[in-house]
């Protein structure tokens, strides 16, 4: 059981027992052992994200939950050894409450990986914060109007609300205008379909271009988390919107879609056509939110695949295809996490490391720029070396590391402030 | 630690920069030898001679000319009261200075350098091995090479580095001129023994396997850049590594740093780089290539 791919090879035969084998449930393993190499310390957010593949189907959120909750063990499981089981306690709760919990447990966990990294000076864990919320949304609220977000009541129902007609209990369902609608809202609400599961494909590949990025994550300096919270319910809001849309099942697809073969089993239902103008209006608003969404999130992963070249401060070496595995791992030593705070800082200060520089190099060149940071950056280089070149399992230094780390991040902070 | 003692017995002798020195030192403890390529004038013979002296190495020197044959390098037999003795040649020294090695014939330089690879001759079908450690500073004038045979590339490629000493600044060289004959009570600051001693423990110095990453990306920029006809050898990448092992060792390190290998990288590939007749007429030169491949390959540090 020791080797992870024993591991592996069992979760995953487990989780496809208890699914079947889907779209998620191939990718989310592969995933998660991606995550894991390339973000150590932050990859199980990454379990709350191929469960939404099974949108917009009915049901959708349930089997998120039943994906998530899977993944989730096994994400725990290969994250046996990072001390990232704090979430666990509350894996009873979360299933008592279902996909309410699954999704609260998603966002705890978010917030547990800010506060551990958080010494870190990444502000990696801010990504898995949003998309665990966005989870925990997607399973707690429900809006009227969306019936297929309801978790409790898969099969849509397109009933008027009761003081327009039909009184208590009953309804008016609308049908297809009659002479139908014209073929492009046929085409859009088609392609509505596929709107969700496409923006969250472009999500995913978000995340993963910034996974375990350290050196792009700088990107985000300056960034407050507030305005990222109070973004948060716009994201959601889209993304709930979308999840409604097109597909002949949704409310969107309903105008196009041939009448129920039988009406809803609550109260009696009128069936009346409906109104021509207002279908069009609603399918080319549908089709235009989900074009926004779906611009917004290919400008982010632009911008993100952008940033991607421009890590190191000078992006000299972008050009060359230097397999950067390793520059990409978090490093699991608190020296060499420290010295990787202690680089973000001086960055912060305005003196990157270039990429082809080696430690000592690089520390010459501060002492030369900053004099005040260079007894601290020589000391914590002495203790960073052995440690990283020289195979030497670290001791009391790692204290001392992070002291040093400190000291050099509030002289970069009183630098940043000094400057005009 | 040797390096120190080296250094302090040397200041004020000899007009050389301490990273020259530094890396003439790594290059005899990687069991390697220099390959010194400077005008004359520089101070290349005293250096050999201190270094040998304050080594504590015998030292021998030969001086290159299209008429010298292997055996004025090797020894050979003569006929002496009714039996053949040998007389063994100046190659038989533990520094070796060979001035202007390429005014040589290529047949004095392959008997050279074949001496230098196997650390042995051979004459009238008899193995002589050379004294341990054997170390050789050969040097080359790049400005005169009328009358010269150039070392091919298959060639060079036997020396672990090549260094410049290059002109000194003006106040060592006031220092030298006001000063008195820079080999006068130079002392020996170690011993064979020690010297060999350090060259086993120059193979115990760790280097990380992503320093060896580094190193093979850095060869494969070189192969894969355009106007390089001929890239790092294997035994160049070996060389440096073990450069950059001696380097890490003459700072009394246990490991290596991206540094050394560097410094190693500097010292070690110029010379063995074949670049094509549209890139030398561009004005690029092996050191320039050496350089962009060191800028552009990301060591491998911490990426902040």
């Amino acid at each position: 059981m020791r080797h992870p791919l024993v591991g592996f090879l069992l979760a995953w035969a487990l989780f496809l027992l208890a699914l079947g084998a889907g779209p998620p449930s191939l990718l989310g393993p592969p995933l998660l052992l991606l995550g894991r190499r390339f973000y150590p310390e932050g990859f199980l957010w990454l379990a709350f994200l191929p469960g939404f593949l099974h949108a917009p189907q009915a049901g959708w959120p349930l089997l998120w939950a039943k994906t998530s909750l899977a993944l989730f063990l096994f994400g725990l499981y290969l994250s046996r050894e990072k001390g990232l089981w704090a979430a666990l306690w509350l894996l009873p709760l979360a299933l008592y409450l279902e996909p309410w919990g699954l999704g609260l447990l998603g966002l705890l966990h978010g917030f547990h990986l800010l506060a551990r990294v958080e010494g870190v000076g990444s502000l990696g864990p801010l990504l898995p914060l949003l998309l665990a919320a966005l989870g925990f949304g997607l399973g707690h609220l429900s809006l009227p109007g969306l019936p297929a977000l309801s978790l409790s009541a898969p099969a849509p129902t397109f009933r008027a609300s009761p003081g327009e007609a039909g009184g208590p209990g009953g309804g008016v369902a609308y049908l297809p205008p009659e002479g139908g609608f014209p073929l492009w809202v046929g085409v859009v609400d088609r392609l509505l379909a596929h709107a969700l599961p496409l923006a969250l494909a472009l999500l995913l590949a978000l995340g993963l271009l910034l996974l375990g990025r350290r050196r792009g994550l700088p990107l985000f300096r300056g960034l407050h988390l507030l305005p990222l919270l109070l973004a948060l319910p716009l994201l959601l809001g889209l993304f709930f919107l979308l999840g409604s849309l097109g597909g002949g099942e949704g409310a969107g697809g309903q105008g196009v879609g041939p009448p129920p073969s039988s009406p809803p089993s609550q109260g009696p239902v009128e069936w009346v056509p409906g109104p021509r103008a207002l279908g069009e209006v609603g399918i080319a608003l549908a089709g235009l939110s989900a074009l926004f969404t779906l611009a917004l999130l290919l400008a982010l992963l632009a911008w993100a695949w952008r940033g991607r070249g421009g890590e190191g401060g000078e992006g000299e070496g972008a050009a060359f295809p230097f397999p950067r595995a390793f520059q990409r791992s978090l490093p699991a030593s608190r020296v060499r996490r420290a010295y990787l705070k202690a680089l973000e800082a001086l960055k912060g200060a305005g003196l990157p490391r270039r990429l082809a520089e080696g430690p000592v190099e690089y520390g010459k060149r501060v002492g030369a720029a900053f004099p005040e940071a260079h007894p601290l950056l020589a000391r914590l280089t002495a203790l960073y070396l052995p440690v990283r070149y020289g195979g030497r399992a670290e001791g009391e230094e790692a204290e001392e590391a992070e002291a040093l780390a400190l000291r050099i991040l509030e002289l970069c902070s009183t630098k940043g402030s000094k400057a005009p | 630690m040797l390096y120190e003692r080296v250094q302090s017995a040397l200041r004020g002798r000899v007009l050389l920069r301490e990273e020259t020195l530094r890396l003439a030192l790594a290059a005899l403890l990687s069991g390697g030898h220099l390959l010194l390529e400077d005008v004359p004038g520089t101070g290349k013979t005293t250096f050999a001679k201190a270094l040998a002296r304050v080594l504590g190495l015998s030292f021998g020197r030969i001086q290159m000319t299209p008429d010298l044959l292997p055996q004025d390098l090797t020894g050979v037999y003569l006929y002496r009261e009714g039996s053949l003795v040998w007389e063994r040649g100046p190659i038989f020294a533990q520094v070796l200075l060979v001035d202007e090695l390429n005014r040589a014939t290529p047949r004095t330089q392959s008997a050279l350098l074949e001496a230098m690879g196997e650390g042995q001759v051979t004459l009238e079908g008899k193995t002589h091995p050379l004294p341990e450690p054997f170390f050789v500073l050969a040097t080359q004038n790049p400005v005169e090479e009328e009358g010269t045979f150039p070392l091919p590339v298959a060639q060079r490629d036997r020396f672990a580095a090549r260094l410049a000493l290059g002109y000194p600044d003006e106040k060592a060289l006031l220092k030298a001129l006001r000063g008195q004959d820079p080999l006068e009570g130079l002392a020996p600051v170690t011993d064979a023994e020690e010297v060999l001693a350090l060259r086993r423990e120059v193979r115990r110095v760790r280097v990380e396997e992503e320093l060896t990453d580094y190193l093979l990306a850095l060869a494969r920029f070189l192969r894969g850049r355009e106007g390089v006809r001929l890239g790092p050898s294997p035994r160049a990448l070996l060389q440096v590594e073990r450069l950059a092992q001696a380097l890490a060792l003459l700072e009394g390190r246990g490991f290596a740093l991206p540094e050394d290998l560097k410094a190693a990288f500097r010292a070690a590939i110029p010379h063995r780089l074949l670049l094509a007749l549209e890139a030398e007429l561009s004005g690029l030169t092996p050191e320039g290539l050496v350089e962009e491949a060191l800028e552009a390959v990301p060591a491998p540090v911490e990426a902040g």
